[in-house]
């Protein structure tokens, strides 16, 4: 108890409550937070037009599939060559898996938990293609937002340097602020890791000039159907 | 106030004067740092007029910060329940000794050999690097900036841009001896070189280290703003992840965080969001396929709480954004080396004494010209230049200050109080410096510490008779 | 620095001139300017001869009692002053905004503070937010382009940046351009300027730079510090490097016709 008493949380915490504390008249949370961007037309066309002009600025690609079908085709004429992608174990493009596997393109299952990790994540590390899906996109920025859960990897939007993208259309919101009113607290609720994915990766570390494509993806395909 | 006292080879602040007059004279700096300011600049002014009201978002960010500093014990608290309640574990560090002897214990613990480390500023007050790698573990830094500083044994000169005093020339140079990488300008061709390396240490690791931007306690989140996707490499991969968090960095709402994280991309790098932001509610599912397996979040006072209380409580809301930097002339001339510690330019210049106590970085406040810049640039509204004015009385006060500039305020005060002695004192610099002044009527040399300002320009003689002196004539001109 | 407090309607009232320190000392013609100005307003203008400083070097540098002595007489020298009008954006916001700081917890003087802070004016601002007026009846001694630098306390601290530009264009003889960089500072800070005068000597390089670029013929400022700063580094670099006949000039020497703030 004594211990307690003296630890570093309750001297950290003691300081913080031992006077009064700052800021008593800062104003109370407004019953409406102002939007940071505006977005003036609301309905599915006109989000993806908004989204697909944020996100090409920022080199990505998106494609607007007129069917299924047609979202298979594109992405089967993404991957290309490649014989291995890495893949979520389910994608929300239905017959994903099964026209893959028939042109016998072999997916990585990626699975590195506990302690012995080199090996999977090596294997990992050797996809070119890594293809997920998206709990939602956001148009004002242009942002794929992609939690994690048993079915859904990390790594698949990570470590292979083209990122595939399947987008149903009524995932889209108008902007960050609307997916947090209305879905956010399930998703944060349910999953461990929530990433909010604007592009490929890049820096501007090197005298501030933008440079595409340094630890995570190089190349951003969005697959909308 | 607690102040924590940084070991005297490792901060160089009260060089100041000395050290930002070299880096005056660095041509090379000089390149860089105007390329990398103005850059940083513009793309801040560009992204800023396109959001809906600037003014109104800084005044509703600056809101939401000083809600969650009203609150922020209880906040810290509800965000430790929620992730501990995921499996979290959280510890508390007073100082950085505390903080870097947790990380290592946590090491120890799980048999972890390497360790990829991203971005956090944090870390850098403690000098954890130096003491993972002095406990025999091996840290690699993964961020590019972060790693260029690594490997060229330097420091951080920015709090975004950790090499924006470098040239892409120098980082080349480096690059071609340390990895051995063929000669090349590209920036590209550096990249990829970096790349590469990193690839084998993010899947090698036993534990990534990171730092959060925010923590929001409504959901029990941290919330990571990255570019190049190291810090999910760092958060993701390894089966340890452990995040060193100062405690200030909490905030109430998922709201709250929307309005906070665009206003500090759109400041810091001119983007609308950067390319990843993550949110980390806690470590693998059991069943996830991916991430770790056991997370740590440390909670870093490290002098925080001692400023918690005081009239310098704002500066707490700061949220690393970097802006004032990018826009301070000081800052802008001398780069962030001078500043001789970990947080440079305006707020730098506010939380280093603060946090490292004010004798050890007594020119600092004195830094600025009180232009007001920072303040107008900041995404939060921090009145920077008011605190600069506050430490300045502070320092004052406990009798830090140069006894020539003291003796010269006294007479000045003095001679301020007594109009008559205000006049002659006047008069008598008038007929001194009309003595000093050459053929063009300018003074080209004054003496003692006056000759501080004739050194680099011309100072103008008094004038022969004073305005007092001016409307004394006009009114006698008219009663006569 | 807090937001600005409210100032009482100026009109009708006598004005009470706050010359300034350095005015006084160094331009005392630019304080003549200002009365002039004014008075052409139809201003009645007095001189209170007890003043002396406002206090604002002591307290920037962190001398807080000894600034509030000599601010303490600053509200004595004033205490009959119905309006005040200073030709500095530096001094007006030391009044206004570090007054309050300096003197509310102070029984014998918040009331006399409180007041004084209601009626003080920077010169620009007086004439077209207190009086309404935007068009002067004015012209320069000779032709003339002339760009102005925003000074900083002035621009940040009392907002002020349309009023000048508002009397300028009604100037006649004077072509108004830009100066690129129009709002950076200048370098000056007070004692800074010779606390680190390498710093304060870059800035100002930055700024003779932007001048040299520019075809102005004179630079309009508000604050007699930041043209002493500007001037130095312009005449320096005529003895040293390239010649500019450019010159900073305040804008108060303007407004009355002048294309010189020189006094001797």
């Amino acid at each position: 108890m004594n211990n307690q008493a003296h630890s570093s949380r309750d001297r950290i915490l003691g300081a913080l409550r031992a006077k009064k504390a700052p800021f008593e008249s800062a104003s109370a949370r407004p019953s409406a937070y102002m939007p940071v961007t505006a977005v003036e037309h609301t309905d599915t066309d006109a989000l993806l037009i908004r989204f697909t002009a944020e996100l090409e600025r920022l080199t990505g690609k998106v494609h607007v599939a007129s069917s299924a079908s047609d979202a298979l085709e594109t992405v089967m004429t993404l991957i290309g060559d490649d014989r291995t992608v890495l893949a979520w174990d389910v994608l929300p493009l239905p017959g994903l898996r099964e026209t893959m596997q028939a042109h016998g393109i072999s997916t990585i299952d990626p699975h590195a938990r506990g302690d012995v990790r080199g090996e999977p994540l090596a294997l990992m590390a050797t996809a070119r293609i890594g293809i997920t899906g998206a709990d939602a996109a956001l148009a004002a920025t242009g942002t794929l937002v992609i939690a994690s859960n048993a079915a859904q990897s990390r790594t698949a939007s990570l470590l292979p340097p083209v990122h595939i993208t399947l987008l149903r259309r009524d995932r889209l919101y108008a902007r960050l602020e609307d997916w947090i009113a209305r879905d956010s607290r399930e998703v944060m609720n349910n999953a461990r890791s929530v990433a909010f994915i604007t592009g490929p990766s890049r820096t501007s570390d090197i005298e501030m000039q933008p440079i595409i494509g340094v630890h995570g993806p190089k190349v951003l395909h969005v697959v909308v159907f | 106030m607690l102040t924590k006292t940084e070991s005297p080879e490792m901060q160089t602040s009260n060089a100041f004067v000395h050290n930002s007059a070299i880096a005056l004279h660095n041509p090379t700096l000089q390149i860089a740092l105007d390329r990398g300011t103005t850059n940083a600049v513009n793309n801040r002014v560009r992204a800023m007029l396109e959001t809906t009201d600037a003014n109104a978002l800084r005044a509703q960010g600056r809101a939401s910060r000083l809600r969650a500093l009203h609150n922020l014990p209880a906040l810290l608290e509800q965000a430790e329940a929620k992730l501990q309640a995921r499996g979290v574990t959280i510890l508390w560090a007073v100082d950085g000794a505390e903080c870097n002897q947790h990380v290592i214990d946590i090491a120890q613990r799980h048999g972890v050999h390497k360790i990829a480390k991203s971005k956090s500023m944090a870390t850098e007050e403690t000098h954890l690097d130096h003491a993972l790698e002095a406990a025999g573990l091996e840290v690699v830094e993964t961020d590019l900036g972060e790693f260029v500083v690594q490997i060229a044994h330097d420091t951080p000169s920015h709090i975004v841009f950790p090499i924006l005093h470098m040239t892409r020339e120098q980082v080349r140079d480096l690059f071609v001896e340390k990895l051995h990488m063929p000669p090349s300008d590209d920036p590209e061709q550096l990249t990829a070189a970096a790349r590469e390396y990193m690839r084998a240490q993010f899947t090698s690791a036993d534990m990534g280290i990171t730092g959060a931007n925010f923590v929001i306690a409504e959901t029990g989140t941290l919330a990571i703003v990255s570019n190049e996707g190291n810090a999910r490499m760092c958060s993701s991969l390894p089966r340890v992840h452990v995040a060193v968090v100062g405690i200030e960095k909490v905030i109430e709402t998922l709201d709250d965080f929307a309005t906070l994280v665009q206003l500090l991309t759109r400041s810091a790098t001119g983007q609308r969001l950067t390319s990843y932001v993550q949110m980390i509610n806690g470590p693998a599912n059991d069943n996830d396929s991916d991430g770790p397996d056991q997370m740590y979040v440390i909670f870093l006072d490290n002098g925080r709480s001692g400023i918690y209380s005081t009239t310098y409580a704002e500066s707490l809301a700061c949220i690393r954004c970097g802006a004032c930097l990018n826009t301070c002339p000081v800052y802008q001339n001398v780069g962030g080396h001078a500043y001789g510690w970990v947080y440079p330019g305006p707020i730098g210049a506010i939380i280093t004494p603060l946090l490292t106590g004010i004798h050890n970085a007594a020119p600092l406040p004195h830094a600025s010209s009180l232009c007001g810049a920072c303040k107008t640039a900041c995404p939060v509204d921090i009145d920077i230049p008011d605190m600069l004015l506050k430490l300045r009385g502070d320092l004052v006060a406990d009798g830090d200050s140069d006894p020539m500039v003291t003796a010269g305020i006294k007479a000045w005060a003095l001679a301020s109080q007594n109009p008559r002695m205000f006049e002659l004192g006047g008069k008598a610099a008038s007929l001194a410096t009309r003595t000093l002044a050459g053929k063009d009527g300018q003074i080209h040399k004054l003496p003692s510490l006056l000759g501080n300002w004739t050194q680099n320009r011309d100072f103008p003689p008094f004038a022969k008779k004073s305005f007092h002196d001016l409307w004394r004539d006009r009114q006698s001109g008219k009663s006569s | 620095m807090t937001h600005d407090p409210i100032r009482l309607d100026p009109k009708g009232k006598k004005v009470s001139l706050f010359v300034t320190c350095i005015v006084d000392m160094i331009y005392p013609g630019t304080g003549m300017s200002t009365v002039e100005v004014l008075e052409r307003l139809g201003c009645v203008v007095d001189f209170p001869a007890a003043q002396t400083c406002c206090g604002q070097m002591g307290f920037n540098a962190g001398y807080r009692a000894d600034a509030k002595a000599v601010a303490r007489h600053f509200l004595s020298a004033f205490k009959d002053a119905e309006v005040i009008v200073a030709p500095s954006g530096s001094c007006v916001s030391m009044v206004r905004h570090f007054y309050a700081e300096l003197f509310d917890d102070d029984p014998q003087w918040a009331a006399a503070a409180r007041r004084i802070i209601s009626i003080t004016w920077e010169l620009t601002e007086f004439i077209v937010d207190g009086l309404g007026i935007t068009q002067l009846d004015a012209a320069l001694d000779r032709p003339a382009r002339a760009a102005i630098h925003d000074a900083c306390h002035g621009l940040r601290g009392l907002d002020l940046h349309d009023q000048a530009r508002t009397l300028l264009k009604s100037v006649r003889n004077l072509e108004l351009i830009e100066l690129p960089g129009a709002n950076q500072c200048c370098g000056f800070g007070g004692l800074f300027a010779v606390k680190m005068p390498e710093v304060s000597g870059a800035m100002l390089n930055d700024k003779v730079q932007a001048i040299n670029a520019t075809p102005a013929d004179i630079i309009v400022t508000g604050d007699v510090s930041c043209l002493t700063q500007m001037n130095g580094g312009l005449t320096r670099q005529d003895r040293t490097g390239s010649h500019n006949a450019t010159r900073v000039v305040h804008i108060a020497d303007v407004l009355a016709g002048k294309t010189s703030s020189n006094a001797n």
